[in-house]
């Protein structure tokens, strides 16, 4: 069962690719706009909003943005949870052909900067905190700057505003990149900004520091090798490439 | 059955779910059904589909097909090819797919309708009525004989009393849980049924096993599109069956005006007729047995072509045992057209003495596939008419002069869209009062001004006057015991006689209005009485009125047609 929300554009073309997927290595689907769960079969979720009925009463393979390329042209693909939390089906030791094959750009690290980014989310998407104000409490008074989610509709919360940060859209002197679990977090690593990740669930979990003042800067090769498994392209989808990882 | 109860009313949105195979309905129809439900239908609903795909189509096409529903905002949508567990009876696997909805789609409860339904008004009150109720099913207007019979043959007593049994219709349902089981039960147990609508006896079957918990619903919920009053004035749904499916995207209601507005295909306008004579004629005839009448059309055809005339020819021959289809494939060589020769499936009988409505449908049939293919052809003119002819009718070579001049003489000649002919009945000399009229070629036979084709005539005001003839001037009818109403006769001083409905072996229409295939011939039982069909040329003709706002006449002084 295909969970789809037609007024999300992205969920509305991207629907059609999956029938077509599923259609062509055979595996009976339906498309619906449902918010609860039905039938017997995996419900394949798309976005984290409209769901959570779903995902609370059994298996899901949820489909969202994707940590890395072009949002229109790729998605990423995760049983069972949410980020880094579900299963992306990955082989157990990934060769780099798949990473290779896209021609990712991935930056050295960066040494230096003066400001520590606190970046913004729109949900917590965490066990850790109930709350974003809850994490900005912990994160925001070692932080100089604050980049709200592009997304987000709600002003920076009260914690953040008693803590003084100036709000940034630029990663320019960025010296360290603190986040929850956002897919901002892959963007900051290949851009070689060294990154904070306070929860399990974020992607770049494996190449970041966990503390809002740790610098880490590790190999990211087996990583990289990594995340390209954990996300597929919409031709791949409508190839039914990756079905068989997941049903 | 239980008596109709409502529950109190509840706030859960109302599921509507319909079938339909990926083909062309889901862009032609479906986008109707879709957006009458969402005009009408309070509250929330959601529309559900089940659409039923061939097992060797693309991939991609279903992709776009699912793209298109989720664009017209159907809720749910399930793509599978067909079940077949229901071997040559593919249908039937449509009707077993309706009784397993409900968990298909994981509802509790849901509205079942066939997508060639409009829905034109509120449907949301079905969810109140009798709420213990598995099945709320409507009256199917047709006495179905086949089910009937497989009914009562298996033990079942036809909801209804006796003398007026009532069928469901599997078209419209409210489903309160699945009867799937219900239904492959009823198909196990008695599986030899007829094979005409086997769908409608197994239905039938478990609403009867149902009981109490079937519950049958005003018949207002659902009507067919040929009761048109109803339709009209209060049915909340319109199922369109048979050919009436052709005409369904044009129609429109009017509820308070208590009409329907039947609107001209915006694919394509129909062509300013006309005002002088053709420059082509395309004759549409069909024979069988009639190698002793064809010379008789055959000269008076050559005759037009010697005259400059561009003809086609487009001739159906059937079942024929003498020499009709050596003849007209010997007069095609070297000319424009076809000879279509087949042997019917289910031949009918010819009963001279009588009337057999057995043949009508099978005629009806055969007219229209013979018009298809004259249609999908180039017409020989810019101007050109097709003739529509019956074997044995006897013409004279300067008929279309006579017809067309006749026509001329009307103040609005090219609002006509039919021209028939004053086509007269040749009798028996013997048979007819003494101041018939002799033949004068043929002295044994006699004419007494009787209009000969009586079962599809219908006057002006609708008025079928068979067996007798609606001509003041037919003497024949005058002394045969014709009820003597002048008021309802036409008089014999009108040229130009405007009609519901006619024929007479012979009649000339534009053809730019043929290549419209709704116009085209069928019949429909009266609903009481189902053996006594309508003659075909009633409802061609209220087609082709309907549809291109033209008439239909009788040119009372064109009289030199004669049938034998």
């Amino acid at each position: 069962m295909i969970h789809v929300e037609p007024r999300i554009a992205w969920q509305r073309e991207l629907a059609p690719k999956i029938a077509e997927g599923l259609r062509g290595i055979g595996v009976p689907y339906a498309v619906t706009q449902a918010r609860e769960r039905f039938g017997s079969g995996l419900p394949i979720l798309l976005g984290t909003n409209c769901w959570r009925a779903v995902e609370a009463h059994g298996p899901f393979l949820l489909i969202d943005r994707c940590s890395f390329g072009d949002p229109a042209a790729w998605v990423s693909l995760v049983l069972g949870g949410h980020g880094r939390r579900g299963d992306h089906r990955v082989p157990d030791a990934p060769e780099g052909s798949r990473w290779e094959r896209y021609g990712v750009a991935v930056h050295p690290w960066r040494r230096g900067g003066e400001r520590t980014v606190l970046c913004g989310q729109t949900e917590t998407y965490s066990t850790r905190y109930a709350t974003l104000g809850a994490w900005y409490s912990v994160a925001a008074p070692r932080c100089t700057d604050f980049r709200p989610h592009p997304e987000a509709i709600r002003q920076p919360a009260e914690s953040c505003a008693a803590a003084r940060l100036t709000i940034t859209r630029s990663w320019e002197g960025c010296r360290l990149a603190v986040t929850l679990n956002s897919s901002i977090a892959v963007a900051t690593v290949l851009a070689g900004i060294p990154t904070v990740t306070m929860d399990e669930g974020a992607m770049a979990w494996d190449v970041t520091g966990h503390h809002p003042d740790e610098v880490v800067t590790p190999d990211r090769t087996a990583w990289l090798h990594w995340l390209a498994w954990t996300q597929w392209t919409h031709d791949e989808i409508r190839e039914g490439v990756p079905w068989p990882r997941f049903l | 059955m239980a008596a109709v109860s409502l529950s109190p009313r509840r706030a859960e949105p109302l599921d509507i779910v319909t079938i339909c195979k990926a083909d062309a309905w889901i862009d032609d129809v479906l986008p109707r059904f879709a957006s009458l439900v969402d005009a009408h239908c309070s509250g929330f609903v959601r529309r559900h589909i089940l659409v039923v795909t061939e097992p060797a189509s693309a991939p991609a096409a279903e992709g776009r097909t699912v793209g298109k529903l989720l664009d017209r905002g159907w809720h749910t949508v399930i793509c599978r090819p067909l079940d077949d567990h229901h071997a040559g009876r593919r249908l039937l696997a449509f009707d077993a797919l309706r009784a397993g909805l409900l968990g298909e789609f994981g509802l509790r409860e849901a509205l079942y309708m066939d997508p060639d339904t409009d829905v034109v008004a509120d449907l949301c009150e079905v969810r109140r009525i009798a709420p213990d109720a598995d099945l709320l099913w409507v009256a199917n207007p047709l006495p179905l004989d086949p089910v009937l019979g497989d009914l009562r043959r298996y033990g079942f007593n036809p909801a209804g009393p006796p003398d007026q049994p009532v069928l469901m219709e599997p078209g419209f349902i409210y489903l309160r849980r699945d009867l799937r089981s219900e239904f492959d039960d009823v198909c196990g147990r008695y599986p030899e049924v007829n094979e005409f609508v086997p769908g409608s006896t197994y239905w039938n079957m478990v609403m009867l096993g149902l009981g109490p918990r079937a519950v049958r619903l005003p018949d207002d919920y659902n009507r067919t599109f040929w009761d048109v009053r109803a339709a009209v004035t209060t049915a909340k749904s319109v199922h369109f069956t048979g050919q009436w499916k052709l005409l369904q995207p044009h129609v429109e209601y009017d509820r308070p005006g208590q009409r329907i507005v039947i609107r001209a295909d915006r694919n394509r306008a129909i062509p300013k007729p006309v005002g002088e004579a053709p420059d082509a004629i395309a004759v549409v005839a069909m024979f069988r047995d009639n190698a002793e009448y064809l010379p008789h059309a055959f000269d008076r055809f050559e005759a037009w072509e010697r005259r400059g005339l561009r003809l086609r020819y487009h001739f159906l021959e059937n079942d024929s045992s003498d020499a009709t289809a050596m003849l007209l494939a010997g007069f095609l060589q070297g000319r424009s057209g076809r000879l279509e020769s087949r042997s019917l499936a289910i031949p009918y009988l010819r009963r001279p003495g009588g009337q057999n409505y057995g043949r009508v449908m099978p005629l009806a049939r055969m007219r229209s596939f013979i018009v298809d293919a004259a249609m999908s052809d180039e017409p020989a003119g810019e101007h050109e008419w097709t003739l529509l002819l019956d074997s044995d009718i006897l013409f004279p070579e300067d008929l279309l002069d006579r017809v067309f001049a006749a026509r001329a003489l009307d103040p609005r000649p090219e609002s006509i869209g039919m021209l028939t002919c004053y086509t007269q009945q040749l009798c028996r000399a013997d048979q007819l009062p003494g101041d018939a009229v002799r033949c004068p070629t043929s002295p044994a036979l006699a004419l007494a001004g009787h209009y000969f084709d009586t079962f599809a005539f219908q006057d002006a005001h609708h008025r079928h006057h068979h067996p007798f003839c609606a001509f003041d001037r037919c003497r024949r009818c005058r002394d045969g015991g014709r009820p003597d109403d002048r008021r309802m006769l036409i008089p014999a001083d009108r040229p130009i006689v405007d009609v519901a409905a006619a024929f007479g072996g012979l009649a000339l229409v534009p053809t730019e209005i043929l290549r419209d295939r709704r116009i085209r011939w069928t019949t429909y039982g009266s609903g009481y009485d189902q053996e006594r069909v309508l003659s075909e040329h009633v409802v061609f003709c209220d087609r082709l009125r309907t549809i291109t706002g033209r008439r239909v006449v009788v040119l009372q002084d064109v009289d030199c047609v004669y049938r034998v």
